[in-house]
């Protein structure tokens, strides 16, 4: 799967998502669910503007500072015995990691939720290599496994888009599960398969929430409890990571790790917030061999240009669970495994414009991810600082796209020929026009409408009407020039 | 130090170097200041009594029961609840503290009707033994080195006599700790850490912060107690230590 999720067009897939009616409840109801809980556990911690400042500047002191602390981790690594791997690339990530199966000749492997392993393509990987099984741990990411792979719609419920029903057919089919269709049964299923591969697995494969630079040790966050079986039971742990998921100590990973239970799900801290590393000579579990693979893949490109904020991410999630495109589109309206507004500007980083360019029209401005960021990343900003760079910059807009604009550029800024099209457009768009009677949907436009419209208009009357504006005796400057304060009767 | 152990570094660090339009500097040239002290001023003037009243509030929500005992009634207080628990195979860390705080019952093999005491045996040789004792195990029994008041969190860290699967394999777990370590928030064992880090003391190679029993929304977001840790989790908490 990669970063691109989807071979269709932004199009196509807005048009799937269109259909898929039990996605958007199950996206309306988390979102309101999810605001509900978030807003409640920020107003409980109080002063959550400082802390969002805090936040903040964690963030972007590290991300300034990035190579300095990466060396100081990488060396705090090798000094408890582990390794560390700096991958340029996916195809260099998961090179290294097939080196490491293949010479621990594993044949089970255990993978807590991570999201660069989905961005690296790691499981087709695994997958192909004879006689290794891999099992996905995490409850959501256990299911799309089962359900053929399916893709991940949100970056903390990546199944939201599938009922329980749905559920407890693929359960019963790939596990032989006879019960009933309750959450609680489905979960106490899937405890009992996973246990089971858990203690035979001899790799286990995580994420990382935070990398701890004194230390050498990783940082998770989960509620079930799977990252910890991974990073116990297997005698070699391989840890995929962002280079930009990186902290000074432990005491800015606590901060971090607060702001993160807060914003994604509403909680004081996640159920498990893990510190570890490999293990010490004298303890007996926790990984023998521990390799940490940090990973470039475009992230670099954002250094030194204006979308460095966007490596501020702690992949909280609470940008989709505000987002009103994000609510109608779903996870897989994006066509990255990087949804919602963090995806639109993220995925165009790392995959450019060509693939994701489309991404930073999918929204509709109205600035309520940049309010909800944790750590303040000024996302509906690089939103349009994307569609200058692809339009001003690289020029990426031609054809009729591009006269479009001129023209309208032109016009709109040329008194003369604004003030000619304000006078001519009643009467040219005449043609065009429809009429119906008059009710009270249309009692300001029953002038007449467009339901198609040409060229750029075509995107507004895809959806809804357009009212043929009014006659030049009627429009709004003749009707101010004869209202002027002073001048008027008052009718 | 551009050896085995790290790959590709190098290039790597200097490619980040040039886009930052930076020089290589050690850590300690840009130590990180924070903004605020709102992370440590955060419940700082509470009282131990105040900071037990706001725990149990954050762990009746967490959905794990907190008891309070005294150092002369841990062991029965322990029994009882070994009992709640449904009794059975019981994990315990090698720990000098079960013997500081008079727990001279609790030890490798003891029983209490049906409950039998297993110990988990420090060294690396023990660890298929000890991960079978701990997945077979129905309740596990550990210290926590802390007790933090806003989030209902115990801390445990790993050493050679406890695991860190004691923590999460068995279905069960009671967690001890003494009022003294009872603290506001994440922010002190945080800082605890750090300074071990700094002065370069031994730690545990994994430190745990537990927020109650495990659990999941995946399915339709509907809260499921209890997957891949702990469905139940109690703390005991002693008032007089």
């Amino acid at each position: 799967m990669g970063l691109i999720t989807s071979n269709q067009s932004l199009k196509e897939r807005i048009e799937a998502s269109k259909e898929d009616v039990f996605m958007q409840q199950a996206v309306a109801k988390a979102q309101d669910d999810q605001w509900q809980k978030r807003e409640e556990a920020r107003a409980a911690l109080g002063n959550w503007s400082q802390w969002r400042e805090l936040g903040e500047q964690i963030r972007q002191h590290t991300i300034q500072y990035l190579p300095d602390y990466l060396e100081e981790f990488s060396d705090n690594v090798a000094k408890r015995g582990g390794h560390v791997f700096f991958a340029q690339t996916a195809e260099e990530a998961q090179d290294y990691v097939k080196h490491v199966v293949l010479a621990k000749k594993a044949q089970k492997i255990v993978k807590s939720k991570s999201m660069v392993t989905t961005e690296v393509d790691l499981d087709p990987m695994l997958m192909s290599l004879e006689g290794v099984s891999v099992m996905e741990t995490d409850l959501a990411e256990f299911i799309l496994q089962l359900d053929d792979w399916d893709e991940p719609s949100h970056i903390v419920f990546p199944s939201i888009h599938k009922n329980r029903e749905q559920i407890r057919r693929v359960f019963a089919e790939k596990l032989g599960y006879q019960g009933d269709n309750n959450p609680e049964n489905l979960a106490r299923c899937a405890r009992e398969v996973m246990r089971k591969f858990f203690l035979e697995a001899q790799i286990g494969i995580t994420g990382c929430n935070f990398a701890v630079a004194d230390s050498g040790l990783i940082n998770l966050n989960t509620n079930e409890g799977n990252a910890d079986l991974t990073i116990s039971i297997p005698k070699t742990q391989i840890v995929l990571m962002g280079m930009e998921r990186i902290v000074p100590s432990m005491q800015e990973a606590e901060v971090l790790d607060n702001l993160l239970a807060r914003s994604a799900v509403g909680q004081n801290l996640t159920t498990y917030v893990t510190f570890a590393g490999q293990k010490n000579p004298d303890e007996a579990d926790g990984p023998e061999e521990f390799h940490v693979v940090i990973l470039d893949n475009g992230r670099s490109n954002a250094l030194g240009t204006p979308f460095q904020p966007v490596l501020q991410c702690i992949r909280c999630g609470s940008c989709l669970n505000v987002c009103p495109v994000y609510r109608h589109i779903g996870g897989h309206g994006y066509g990255s495994i990087y949804p919602g507004p963090i995806g639109a500007v993220l995925s165009p980083v790392l995959g450019g414009y060509k693939q994701f360019g489309d991404l930073p029209y999918a929204s509709s401005l109205c600035g309520a991810c940049t309010e909800t960021c944790p750590v303040k990343i000024p996302l509906h900003e690089l939103l349009i600082e994307h569609r200058k760079v692809m339009t001003d910059d690289l020029k990426m807009k031609h054809g009729f796209e591009d006269l479009q604009m001129r023209v309208v550029g032109k016009a709109t800024g040329t008194p003369a020929l604004f003030k000619t099209a304000m006078k001519v457009d009643h009467a040219s768009l005449g043609l065009l026009s429809k009429r119906s009677g008059i009710v009270v949907e249309n009692l300001y436009n029953h002038g007449g409408y467009l339901n198609k419209g040409p060229g750029l208009v075509k995107g507004w009357t895809d959806v809804r009407d357009l009212p043929r504006p009014p006659k030049a005796s009627e429009n709004f400057r003749s009707w101010f020039k004869k209202h002027k304060a002073g001048e008027t009767d008052g009718k | 130090m551009e050896n085995e152990a790290i790959q590709n570094r190098e290039p790597f660090l200097q490619n980040l170097r040039e886009k930052l339009g930076i020089e290589r500097q050690p850590v300690s040239a840009h130590p990180f200041t924070p903004i605020n002290q709102l992370p440590t001023t955060q419940l700082a003037e509470k009282t131990p009594n105040e900071l037990l009243a706001i725990t149990k509030e954050r762990v009746a929500k967490i959905r794990a029961t907190l008891v309070e005992t005294t150092k002369e009634n841990l062991g029965q207080t322990l029994k009882e609840w070994i009992k709640n628990f449904g009794g059975g195979s019981v994990l315990l860390p090698t720990d000098e503290r079960f013997a500081a705080y008079g727990l001279t019952e609790f030890y490798e093999g003891a029983a209490f009707g049906e409950a039998k005491l297993t110990c988990w045996q420090p060294g690396n040789e023990m660890r298929q033994e000890n991960l079978q004792k701990a997945a077979n195990a129905n309740i596990a029994i550990a210290f926590a080195e802390y007790l933090l008041a806003e989030s209902g969190t115990v801390v445990v860290e790993s050493s050679a006599g406890q695991g860190r699967s004691l923590h999460f394999l068995p279905k069960h777990y009671l967690s001890i700790i003494p009022m003294s370590r009872l603290v506001p928030r994440s922010t002190q064992p945080a800082a605890y850490y750090t300074k071990q880090v700094a002065s370069g003391a031994a730690t545990g190679s994994a430190i745990h912060f537990i927020s109650g029993p495990s659990n999941s929304g995946d399915i339709e977001m509907q809260l499921v107690v209890g997957l891949h840790g702990p469905l139940e989790v109690c703390y005991v908490v002693i008032t007089d230590c």
